[in-house]
């Protein structure tokens, strides 16, 4: 029998040998054991330098909106693990993907980092397949207890300690965007937070800019965020990024009673409204 | 605006209340719309209503059009409370603009307040061409609020702690 490893290989052998797409990209060894690294595959021979294993982190979505790859490839397959589904779908919700030029390679892995965690290659292969197959289990409030108890009990404290703690996490803030380059979902071409005429976010990073940039690239992502965890994972000085990412989670489902990336037909809450939207907050 | 010398006159009112507050004159934004709030504000203008001079008024063409960003650099510049305000539902000049602008404000404003920003810093209301009264009213309420809350001290030591060795 083979290994799900394996059984990823064949079927990127066979995307590229059948022409079906121009390039594959994975994940290859990284330089310790415990480090994955993107690959981009063009020929067939290449694919044994794919793995599957559970340090196959990256949200390879990110990459799919990249003007150079698309412009030298016509079709690209990514190999894609649930949250980069959703990635990919909300990419075609927003026509920044045409879905006929994608191949999404599924995975699974069960606990990201554990390297006992089972992994599996999905045997759902389209995108509507897939989607069917994350709505399966979908609930539009779905974190785990714990991370909604990390929102809860965050909530609870003062205005004054709540500013008090952003305010130490977002002076660490060191403007290296990482968050942002690794976020499949931030794939403008000029971002709001280099623009200088004008300059609605200093671009120092000093603790206003920080706290600027901080709440842009949060607000941004409300209701687009698929909840990969990758912005929190390559942020240098360790922001709880997700704690604002799933708070904003939370209100989107309670209010809109919406969750990114699970339907490529749906609208977008911020693209969308009801006539009779809850408005009290509003004198 | 046109009504600068109401304004003017709501000053001998608004500091006449301002015991508590000590010196403190809280500095206002309002971002408001052109066709609703802002005509409701010029009413209470020519109604010759009194109320707190202490907002500084930003008309834009619809409530749609206030990007959350706007309220962010309100804050950094200096300002102690904002009030966003357009037309009431059903009632845009671009039909929808103003539902659009309740959702994203519905959950910026809840991501203000997870940050620790009181939410009286952060207020919002529907204020049509007919509702002078309602303008003052509110913009008199939002003083002294922020009044009673004090500068926005938060936002200044931000501001603070950026500035470069002078
Ligand atoms: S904001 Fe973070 S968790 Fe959300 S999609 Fe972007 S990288 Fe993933
Ligand atoms: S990754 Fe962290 S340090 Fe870098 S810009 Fe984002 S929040 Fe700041
Ligand atoms: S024109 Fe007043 S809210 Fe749109």
């Amino acid at each position: 029998m083979s290994t799900p490893q394996e059984e990823l290989q064949g079927r990127a052998r066979q995307l590229l040998e059948s022409g079906e797409v121009a390039l594959v990209i994975g994940y290859g060894q990284g330089n310790t054991p415990e480090k994955t690294t993107p690959v981009f595959l063009t020929d067939a021979a290449q694919v044994d330098q794919l793995v599957l294993n559970p340090f196959c982190r990256n949200n390879l979505a990110a990459w799919l909106t990249r003007k150079d790859l698309k412009a030298k490839h016509d079709t690209i397959a990514i190999v894609a693990k649930e949250p980069d589904i959703r990635a990919v779908i909300v990419l075609v919700q927003e026509t920044q993907v045409d879905p006929a030029t994608v191949r999404i390679l599924g995975v699974r892995i069960d606990e990201p980092g554990n390297p006992d965690s089972p992994v599996a290659v999905l045997p759902q292969t389209t995108l509507d397949e897939l989607q069917q197959y994350l709505q399966a289990d979908f609930q539009p409030r779905d974190m785990t207890p714990e991370q909604l108890n990390d929102v809860d009990q965050f909530e609870k404290l003062s205005p004054a300690e709540r500013w008090a703690f952003w305010r130490r996490q977002f002076d660490r803030c060191i403007r290296c965007y990482a968050c942002r380059q690794a976020c499949p979902m931030c794939y403008c071409d000029s971002c709001i937070a280099q623009m200088n005429q004008p300059q609605w976010i200093d671009t120092s990073a000093h603790p206003l800019g920080n706290f600027s940039w901080n709440i842009a690239r949060a607000f941004h992502l409300a209701g687009r965020c698929i909840d990969c965890g990758e912005c929190e994972r390559v942020c240098p000085v360790d922001i709880p990024l997700m704690r604002l990412n799933r708070f904003l989670a939370r209100h989107i489902a309670d209010k809109f009673d919406y969750k990114a990336g699970y339907d490529v037909e749906a609208y977008q809450p911020f693209a969308s409204y009801k006539c009779d939207d809850n408005e009290d907050f509003i004198l | 605006m046109s009504t600068s010398s109401e304004t003017d006159a709501g000053t001998e009112q608004s500091t006449a209340g301002a015991v508590a507050g000590g010196d403190f004159e809280p500095r206002l934004v309002a971002f408001v719309c052109n066709w609703c709030t802002y005509a409701g504000a010029d009413l209470a203008g020519t109604s010759r209503l009194k109320y707190a001079s202490n907002v500084r008024v930003f008309r834009v063409p619809c409530s749609g059009r206030i990007d959350p960003l706007f309220l962010v650099k309100a804050f950094e510049r200096g300002a102690d409370g904002i009030l966003v305000s357009g037309c009431h539902p059903g009632d845009c000049h671009y039909a929808e603009g103003n539902y659009y602008a309740r959702r994203r404000f519905a959950i910026f404003r809840e991501l203000m307040q997870f940050l620790g920003i009181e939410q009286e810093r952060l207020q919002f209301s529907w204020i049509s061409a007919a509702e002078g009264a309602k303008w003052a009213d509110t913009i008199n309420n939002l003083t002294a609020q922020i009044r009673a809350l004090g500068p926005f001290e938060g936002y200044k030591s931000l501001v603070e702690a950026s500035q470069g060795p002078t």
